[in-house]
């Protein structure tokens, strides 16, 4: 065995081990740092920067005007200064009866203001004692690229709809709003974190007028709703702080990843415990780094690993084997057999090890984009999937370099390989599936499609990554809004049992019976 | 030393063998001529023995260890200069007569020393920073002879290593593969023209479609190319061989004849046609000649034989 020791040493300490570690590294961890950078800056919709809400609110002076004052927030809860706002204010006197809805206009007015330094606009309309339906209008307003949220807001003078300001507030206002309480609350963008998002607190007064000292309670539970309402009872509620001393606040929860995918209520209430504001949403969105990883190397690894295996059997031993070269190394004291099977577990050990550094590199950069590594057993999940995939493409080779008598022949081969097995396997699936009148929409059909599959080691990473993930298609955590239909794994075979025998197969027979002709052909 | 024992290759099912039911030995000090025409066998039968390629039948022994069952340890004790130099063309000298190196177990400076002495020995050592595809055809055949050496192998094999040689490059190779032997190694040397062994071999098996037909020995090589007569006798009946047989060995191919091993001088050769004469014998061809090795050889091998 020293003859295949010292051979799998030089083979894998050779340039070629190298080159590929190399590749494969810094393939994946470019991939990884460039499509986190790709996928963070231009996520889908508008960013926070771009968006605009208002967030409207209509106070009733002691003299019988209405004053208006518009807040604009940004999707961080930012002020958005210089904003345009072109609103309608229509005073009606409103009155429903069993058989019909019946209003008229008392007064109508447009209005065309510039948000202030502080992000609010503000004017007024004179008022009159028929008046009982305030409804204000303000439309999608673009300045420097804003796209602000077209919205109506319609505030009742009914005593049975609006509440009026609690009396803290500005002995001169009273103030009207379309909610319960007089505080908006809502989830916005973190700006230092893609995963954790931050409540915005805007208490609607006149003026600017500070917020009295409000408790900031929050809870995490499981479910994914989301609501814009105050939850009923903080029992068992944490307290996160106490705030005071303005009138919006922009607050980080002390959320960490167990939050993840879960909702969380937060409410507001006054020094003597009353609920004023709050919502419940989903805070932390952390997209499993593993889902991530999965999205971005799928496509370039479709190609790369293939191309890997055929080549580094290739370069390995296929090359030598059939110029002839690899006779002058016959002829030392090594027996064929070995010497091939040297080749072939200094390719396999080398996808392996390129394989767990790139992956373990691309984990550690998408943690900067995601606050989350990858558990080990996507990690292994991914790493073995792909290295095994690498590792039956490089076996298909070595049976070929056995037969193949000539460096061009062998390279053409691998290279109708890789098409056959990458692009036309699925065309072949499809057309065996068309013949024998398979409805896929079915889970045997399903299950066949997915056998034949199979067949083709391509197949294998999603293999292992679907029993790791527990359904096919493979997603990481993720609720996929694609169509395709999600199986269980396990609905489909795929179990711990068929992993590893599936792999085992891969791994075993190509080399077994590479081995066999390596060791007793000429 | 080199066991050869019912030594057989077949290529094909429907091939002929092309190496058949091989005998031979060859021994310590010793140097083996290996002669046959083209397609004979004689590079079938060396990769046999260096274990590039398994036997239908029979065994090699080198050194007394099977080259298939324990190859491991018969390889040790090969040395094989093939007859086109086939070495990865990228790599560079030292690093590859390195690798080779490892396998008998060979590491750091003793390898280098041993590199580098091979090296200038077989004068590429200039050459050392070149990569093995920018070598002319001699100097691969030269480092081709150090990569043999580089285990410090008991026998060599040899493939046609003579052909396309320059006078001056023969006497040099011949020189090398007498020090050899003087080292008490065995070797093994094909070559499908007969004469180019003549000077350096000891014996010379004879091979033809993959068949021993002849070993000779050192003394037989030094009486062929004495003279013979070669005669046609067109009446030719057993009165005319009784007359030829009393001055020599008589081989018989139809109405031509060869009488060797003559009893009587090349002057006196001439007896023969006029006692032929005298005996009414038709006549039309009559030489006397010195054969060469090669006539011998061809009448030996040739494809009409
Ligand atoms: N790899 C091979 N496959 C099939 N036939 C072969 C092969 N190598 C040699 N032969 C045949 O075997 C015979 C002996 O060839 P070879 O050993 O090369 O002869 P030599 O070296 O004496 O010229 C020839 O008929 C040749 O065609
Ligand atoms: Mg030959």
């Amino acid at each position: 065995m020293r003859d295949f020791f010292y051979d799998f040493r030089r083979t894998f300490t050779g340039k070629f081990t190298i080159v590929m570690i190399v590749l494969i590294v810094l393939s994946s961890v470019g991939i990884s740092y460039a499509g986190a950078v790709l996928s963070s800056s231009g996520s889908s919709g508008a960013s926070p920067q771009a968006t605009a809400y208002i967030l409207p609110e209509i106070y009733q002076a002691h003299d019988g005007g209405y004053n208006f004052s518009l807040y604009a927030v940004n999707g961080y809860g930012q002020p958005v200064t210089g904003l345009d706002l072109n609103t309608n204010v229509s005073l009606l006197n409103y009155t429903i009866n069993v058989k019909s809805v019946q209003s008229s206009v008392v007064s109508m007015a447009n209005f065309t203001e510039k948000t202030n330094g502080q992000g609010f606009s503000y004017f007024s309309i004179g008022g009159n004692s028929s008046v009982n339906l305030v409804q204000l209008n303000y439309h999608a307003v673009y300045k420097n690229g804003l796209g602000a949220f077209q919205r109506t807001a319609e505030l009742f003078i009914n005593n049975n709809t609006v509440t009026f300001a609690p009396n803290t507030i500005s002995a001169s206002y009273k103030i009207l709003k379309n909610s319960t309480n007089v505080l908006y609350t809502m989830k916005v963008a973190n700006p230092s974190s893609q995963y954790l998002a931050n409540e915005f607190v805007y208490y609607a007064a006149p003026n600017g007028t500070p917020s009295p000292t409000l408790n900031v309670y929050y809870h995490v539970s499981n479910g994914t709703s989301s609501s814009s309402l105050p939850p009923a009872s903080i029992s068992n509620f944490t307290l996160y702080k106490s705030i005071s001393g303005s009138d919006h606040y922009v607050l980080t929860l002390p959320l960490t990843k167990t939050a993840n995918l879960k909702q969380v209520s937060v409410a507001l209430t006054n020094s003597t415990g009353t609920i004023l504001g709050g919502n419940t949403d989903a805070f932390y969105s952390s997209v499993s780094t593993a889902a991530v990883l999965q999205a971005l190397l799928q496509v370039p690894y479709e190609f790369l690993i293939p191309i890997i295996g055929i080549f580094s059997a290739y370069f390995y031993y296929g090359k030598d084997k059939t110029s002839g070269v690899l006779e002058s190394v016959i002829t030392r004291p090594v027996t064929k057999g070995r010497l091939f099977m040297s080749r072939y577990v200094g390719s396999a050990v080398t996808f392996l090890l390129a394989l767990l550094i790139a992956i373990f590199l691309s984990d550690y950069v998408l943690l900067h984009y995601t606050g989350s590594l990858m558990s080990w057993t996507s990690f292994f999940g991914i790493v073995f999937g792909y290295t095994i995939e690498a590792i039956a493409f490089s076996g298909i080779m070595y049976i070929l370099a056995q037969f193949v008598k000539s460096q061009g022949a062998l390279l053409g081969i691998g290279i109708g390989l890789f098409f056959l097995l990458v692009f036309v396997w699925g065309v072949i699936v499809d057309a065996i599936l068309y013949l024998l009148h398979t409805n896929v929409a079915t889970s045997a059909g399903y299950s066949l499609s997915i056998t034949l599959g199979a067949i083709s080691p391509t197949f294998y990473p999603s293999m292992i990554t679907s029993y790791v993930t527990g359904y096919y298609p493979p997603t990481f955590g993720i609720t996929s809004s694609s169509t395709a239909p999600l199986f269980s794994a396990s609905s489909l075979g795929i179990t711990l049992t068929s992993v590893v025998a599936v792999g085992i197969v891969w791994i075993l027979i190509p080399s077994l019976i590479s081995f066999l002709l390596a060791r007793s052909r000429d | 030393m080199i066991e050869i024992r019912g030594l057989t290759k077949v290529y094909g099912r429907t091939q002929t063998p092309a190496v058949n039911k091989l005998d031979l030995e060859i021994n310590d000090g010793e140097i083996m001529g290996f002669a046959g025409l083209n397609g004979a066998g004689k590079t079938t039968t060396i990769r046999l023995i260096s274990g590039i390629i398994f036997p239908s039948g029979g065994n090699v022994l080198v050194n007394g260890k099977d080259i298939v069952k324990n190859k491991i340890d018969a390889s040790k004790n090969i040395g094989w200069v093939p007859e086109l130099p086939n070495f990865e063309p990228n790599s560079k000298p030292v690093p590859l007569l390195k690798y080779y190196a490892g396998f008998y177990g060979l590491k750091g400076s003793e390898v280098e020393d041993k590199i580098e002495k091979l090296l200038k020995r077989f004068h590429i050592w200039d050459a050392r920073t070149k990569k093995l595809k920018d070598y002319s055809q001699g100097m691969k055949k030269r480092f081709s002879i150090a990569a043999a050496m580089i285990g410090d192998p008991q026998n060599y094999l040899f493939d046609e290593t003579l052909n396309g040689l320059d006078p001056e490059g023969v006497r040099n190779m011949r020189d090398f593969m007498i020090q050899l032997k003087k080292d008490g190694k065995s070797v093994f040397l094909s070559s499908h023209i007969l004469s180019e062994l003549e000077n350096v071999a000891d014996r010379i098996a004879i091979i033809r479609k993959g068949q021993l037909i002849k070993v000779l020995e050192r003394g037989e090589l030094s009486t062929l190319g004495t003279t013979v007569i070669r005669v046609r006798i067109q009446n030719m009946d057993n009165g005319a061989m009784n007359i030829l047989e009393k001055y020599g060995r008589v081989e018989s191919y139809g109405d031509s004849l060869i009488v060797r091993d003559i009893s009587i001088s090349a002057e006196e050769a001439p007896r023969v046609n006029r006692e032929l004469n005298q005996n009414d014998y038709n006549v039309p061809y009559f030489e006397i000649t010195g054969e060469d090795l090669e006539d011998y050889f061809i009448g030996l091998v040739g494809e009409n034989r």
